[in-house]
């Protein structure tokens, strides 16, 4: 499954970007194939409504988890109604350690 | 270059460069990209060691110029590395983030000026001879940054067709250049005459000698003209560069004499 990641530069050592709908780039994680990659956020720079575009923008990649560290009133419902699972998380490390502590969780848990 | 000394602006970039050049123009569709990526090419055909930056956020096009469209951007010990078109030319693009081709990038100036910055600082480019900056057409958010934040600019390269409304906007871009104590290395005119490949007559669709004309009027170095050339156009759709792969022609030796000229004005 994708796990998503807002991302503040276009790698995966960036730092976690500390906001959801205004992030310039999205970090994408395959859980099966363990392949990783960045896309900018196109709307980004919007003037509106840009945490329900994000939610579009991460439906249309197919996410089933959004690890983020706070989220919009907009985004919060946009998310729920996707049905995408939301994982809190402190945005003061990499995008790839992120992914990392995440996995690790989900495995002891499962 | 102007005295920054207790300037509020951010400090330059600290990579390894000798000569920044960066490709400008007035007006969109008059041969920038094109110029930028047969310049870059050719300079790593003669052994210089070359990086190419495209500064173009909203419509980069370096990549699919260059047969590159499937590459992604990977980091090595929190760097991004740039896409090796050969062993002495590297690539940095926003394309390269954008897989959904038709995907535009709706972002604002602070935006814009943060990517290019991480393009420029947070790349591990090899130690440069030549980095060609492709820029949008105009004198907006990504000049202005790019002006301000490399290291080592020898200076703007302006492009324009020969009609009058294309030589009146770059004449922007020249004082621009100037304004930001940019030496302007010279103008080039692209589009200039057309040679019709069965008659062999020379049509001036665009108009012939504004390029020159206005280089003239505006005292800056004038480069030289590229006519109107079928296999120009092809090698930007198909993804290859001019330069590398063409029969000679008067276009190429127009290319060639053009690269002579600029880089002896780079001393």
């Amino acid at each position: 499954m994708i796990v998503s990641i807002p991302s503040s530069g276009p790698t995966v050592d960036s730092q976690m970007d500390d906001r959801f709908g205004r992030a310039p780039y999205f970090a994408f994680f395959d859980t099966e194939t363990g392949s990783s990659r960045i896309e900018a956020n196109p709307h980004a720079g919007g003037s509106g409504g840009v945490g329900p575009m994000a939610v579009q923008f991460l439906v249309k990649n197919d996410v089933k988890v959004l690890i983020a560290p706070r989220l919009g009133g907009n985004a919060d419902g946009a998310l729920k109604a996707s049905g995408i699972t939301i994982i809190m998380q402190n945005p003061d490390v990499t995008v790839e350690a992120a992914y990392s502590a995440w996995k690790k969780n989900s495995e002891n848990s499962s | 270059m102007t005295d920054e000394k207790g300037s509020n602006l951010p400090k330059r970039a600290e990579i390894d460069v000798k000569h920044v050049i960066l490709v400008l123009s007035g007006k969109g569709g008059v041969g920038k990209s094109t110029v930028s990526v047969n310049l870059a090419y050719a300079l790593s055909m003669k052994g210089m060691q070359v990086g190419l930056l495209d500064l173009d956020i909203h419509g980069p096009n370096v990549p699919k110029m260059l047969g590159l469209e499937k590459h992604q951007l990977m980091s090595e010990n929190n760097k991004i590395v740039p896409v090796k078109v050969n062993e002495n030319l590297q690539v940095i693009s926003m394309a390269f983030l954008l897989p959904h081709r038709n995907s535009p990038v709706i972002w604002r100036g602070p935006m814009k000026s943060n990517a290019i910055r991480q393009f420029l600082e947070d790349t591990a480019w090899e130690p440069l001879d030549y980095l060609i900056v492709d820029l949008p057409p105009g004198t907006g958010d990504e000049a202005l940054t790019i002006a301000q934040s490399a290291p080592n600019i020898a200076g703007a390269v302006i492009v324009t067709t020969p009609q009058s409304v294309s030589t009146l906007d770059s004449s922007k871009a020249i004082t621009f250049s100037r304004d930001l104590g940019m030496d302007v290395l010279g103008v080039i005119e692209n589009m200039s005459g057309y040679i019709c490949p069965s008659c062999k007559n020379e049509v001036d669709i665009f108009g012939k000698g504004g390029g020159e004309k206005i280089a003239d009027e505006m005292d800056v170095p004038y480069l030289g003209n590229i006519p109107v050339d079928l296999a120009i156009r092809q090698s930007g759709d198909e993804g290859w560069a001019f330069v590398g792969k063409s029969a000679d022609s008067p276009a190429l030796q127009a290319i060639y004499a053009i690269i002579d000229r600029l880089i002896s004005q780079i001393k």
